[in-house]
């Protein structure tokens, strides 16, 4: 995918009065992709975007939109459009001229703006509104307005910060499929700001991950959860197990590691930047669905041995908590289909084998 | 009022429906007894005939709205002409209540737009300070500003001083000091309903017109000005209104000559010189003028709401 750059954020700094909002932040977002900003509360997503929309200024760094530095550009200038958290609807308005209104500003002739706003209108799937006002409209629809506002004047980048957080589950997962159609008729870069894993993996072409005020990783949804570059990364990212552990022996970033209980493993450092020395302390990081359990007909010992505690159903499958002798928990999943009989009571030993090559090494 | 009836239940007369009447009791007593009755009595009298010491003889005339609209001369027995006299002192009140109730918006909004954007901690100060002067009694403050703008007042002797006037600036007895006690007296009744619809108003929603390429002064104009709208005709009509019947300002400030429908009516009150039925005719004048402009509002606002 050998595209432009959209957006291009390089040692970007943000300052509240003493507090640091954002920390160095440096961003390369490219043309018509779905690019998300992941991180949980107050990490500086909304910050950020406002800081791309131009709400907010930087206190340091550069923001090029197409190449162009924007910094001194005002909001009202920029080619690009918010979709906000509380979609903003104009109340007074009806829905046809809160799309309308982005397009009149443009100064874009009656005839074409009509036309604009219909075929807008369409793209959501609200036609049969178009007399309403906001006031009159579900959640959902507002949603829908909010972003067919903000797609009228073609913006060359769409921002849209937690659009679906104030929907109920279903329709937000809706949402999300007609949100990525969207995106692709469209053919605009959506920046797209969440705190929801979900949301994020599923929609994205890439991600940030962000966290205090900083970007911890960059990648597509694959990289990010097979891959995480450090500890903060696989905790938030789906369920991780993180053991203790120490570097033994390495062959690049290829890493032999120790494990509790002294046995040892095979693990990869996903953060191909830095080089880890042997002895040098962090974490082994592996998937719930990346542990097995051995049963006494396997005739063997896996790495890891513990007590099993708790059983947690979860329709599919079962989780199940094992307590390894140093003190350490790891869960595991096991699928309801296969394993439901031999599923070992609470109180039982059992030893762990790690499926190869889907362990990782972070540092803290 | 409908919300405090649980469910919608077609048997009527619920426990509820029943007590809400029986609660609502004083507030109807209150209304009818201080408010519908006097009006009444205003308009039988305007169509009595008047006693020459004040007060009325109880017999059907037309005389006191004959008076205010027809000349038919001293004896009464030329050609039926206008009178202007009394039409042309209502003309002044309008046009007074309309420029008081402009400058007043022209002041008051930015100074509500000014408190509602302060942080929620100094609002309360701010609102008190534009409230502080209005404990004192509105005569004294009408004649404290009597003295302060006469020829020989602090106003014109600063002026001096200052090398900007060379000699005094007569405004006592003119329009314009009518005016500036009009403004002066009403002008908290614009800030006050104002700021309670700016401080609601979402802020958001002037970054959302940013976004969508509004300067800042559109923005304000296409978003701020209509969502506020209710509150500024609230303003309006609670200056406009008592502008129009003020008789302190008019007759304390602007003389003989600057006359306003207020102190008209308060005239044909006042000693043995009065005429009641002719000031409860202006006075049922006044009031159809005023009800008309409420017309216009809710006109208006049910046109807006739509
Ligand atoms: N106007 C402001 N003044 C001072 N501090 C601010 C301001 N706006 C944001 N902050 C701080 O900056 C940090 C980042 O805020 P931001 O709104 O970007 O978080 P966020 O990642 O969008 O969080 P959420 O998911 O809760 O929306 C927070 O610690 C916040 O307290
Ligand atoms: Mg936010």
């Amino acid at each position: 995918m050998g595209r432009g750059v959209a957006v291009a954020l390089s040692h970007v700094r943000k300052q509240y009065g003493s507090a640091t909002a954002l920390h160095d932040v440096s961003l390369t977002i490219h043309d018509k992709e779905f690019f998300t900003l992941l991180g949980p509360s107050g990490c500086g997503k909304t910050t950020l975007l406002r800081i791309i929309a131009g709400f907010e200024s930087v206190s340091d760094g550069t923001v090029q939109l197409h190449g162009k530095e924007i910094a001194d550009l005002p909001a009202n200038a920029r080619p690009v459009n918010t979709v906000f958290q509380q979609y903003s609807l104009f109340p007074h308005m009806s829905v046809t001229d809160n799309v309308l209104f982005g397009l009149q500003m443009r100064k874009v002739p009656a005839a074409k703006a009509r036309q604009r706003v219909k075929a807008m209108l369409e793209l959501v799937q609200l036609e049969d509104f178009a007399q309403r006002m906001p006031a009159q409209l579900s959640g959902g629809q507002q949603q829908r307005v909010a972003l067919a506002r903000a797609l009228a004047p073609e913006p060359e980048v769409l921002l849209l910060d937690e659009p679906l957080s104030a929907l109920d589950l279903k329709l937000r997962q809706a949402m999300r499929i007609e949100l990525k159609q969207i995106q692709e008729e469209a053919g605009i870069t959506f920046i797209f700001v969440t705190h929801d894993q979900e949301e994020a993996l599923t929609l994205s072409d890439r991600i940030a991950v962000m966290s205090a005020g900083a970007i911890q990783q960059v990648g597509t949804s694959h990289d990010i959860y097979e891959s995480p570059v450090n500890r903060f990364v696989a905790d938030f990212i789906g369920e991780s197990n993180l053991l203790e552990s120490r570097v033994l022996a390495h062959d690049k970033h290829q890493l032999t590691c120790a494990l509790p209980g002294g046995a040892e493993v095979q693990a990869q450092l996903s953060d191909t930047s830095i080089e880890l020395p042997v002895g040098s302390s962090g974490y082994v990081c592996v998937r719930p669905e990346k542990l097995r359990l051995l049963l006494a007909t396997d005739q063997r010992n896996g790495v890891l041995q513990g007590v099993v505690g708790r059983h947690i159903y979860l329709g599919t499958d079962t989780q199940l908590v094992v307590h390894l002798p140093d003190g350490q928990r790891v869960q595991l999943r096991c699928q309801n289909a296969q394993q439901n009989a031999q599923l070992p009571e609470p109180g039982e030993r059992v030893s762990l084998d790690i499926e190869p090559g889907s362990a990782r090494f972070v540092s803290h | 009022m409908a919300g405090f009836n649980p469910g919608n239940n077609a048997s009527g007369g619920s426990v509820f429906a029943d007590m809400r009447h029986r609660l609502l009791m004083p507030s109807w007593i209150t209304i009818g007894v201080l408010l519908v009755i006097p009006v009444l009595l205003m308009l039988v009298y305007s169509f009595l005939t008047k006693e020459f010491r004040g007060g009325v003889i109880w017999e059907f005339s037309l005389a006191a709205y004959d008076q205010f609209f027809f000349d038919r001369g001293l004896f009464g027995d030329e050609p039926v002409k206008i009178e202007w006299t009394y039409l042309t002192i209502f003309a002044r009140s309008i046009v007074q209540a309309a420029l008081a109730t402009f400058f007043c918006l022209l002041i008051g909004f930015p100074t509500a737009y000014y408190i509602a954007t302060r942080p929620a901690s100094t609002r309360a100060f701010w609102l008190f300070m534009i409230t502080v002067p209005y404990w004192v009694n509105l005569l004294i403050r009408t004649v404290s500003m009597k003295f302060l703008i006469r020829d020989t007042g602090p106003l014109n002797h600063w002026l001096m001083q200052a090398g900007i006037l060379s000699e005094p600036l007569h405004l006592i007895n003119t329009n314009i000091a009518v005016q500036l006690g009009l403004f002066y007296s009403y002008l908290p009744f614009m800030v006050l309903p104002i700021y309670a619809s700016v401080e609601r108003f979402d802020f958001a929603l002037l970054e959302a017109a940013n976004d969508l390429y509004a300067k800042r002064w559109t923005a304000m104009r296409r978003i701020l000005i209509p969502v506020v709208k209710p509150g500024i005709i609230a303003g309006c009509i609670l200056v406009f209104v008592p502008s129009l019947g003020a008789f302190l300002a008019p007759d304390l400030l602007g003389g003989a000559k600057n006359f306003m429908i207020g102190s008209l009516i308060e005239e044909q009150f006042k000693g043995s010189a009065g005429n009641w039925p002719f000031g409860a005719a202006a006075s049922m004048i006044l009031l159809s003028l005023v009800l008309l402009v409420l017309m216009f509002y809710a006109r208006s606002d049910a046109r807006s709401a739509r």
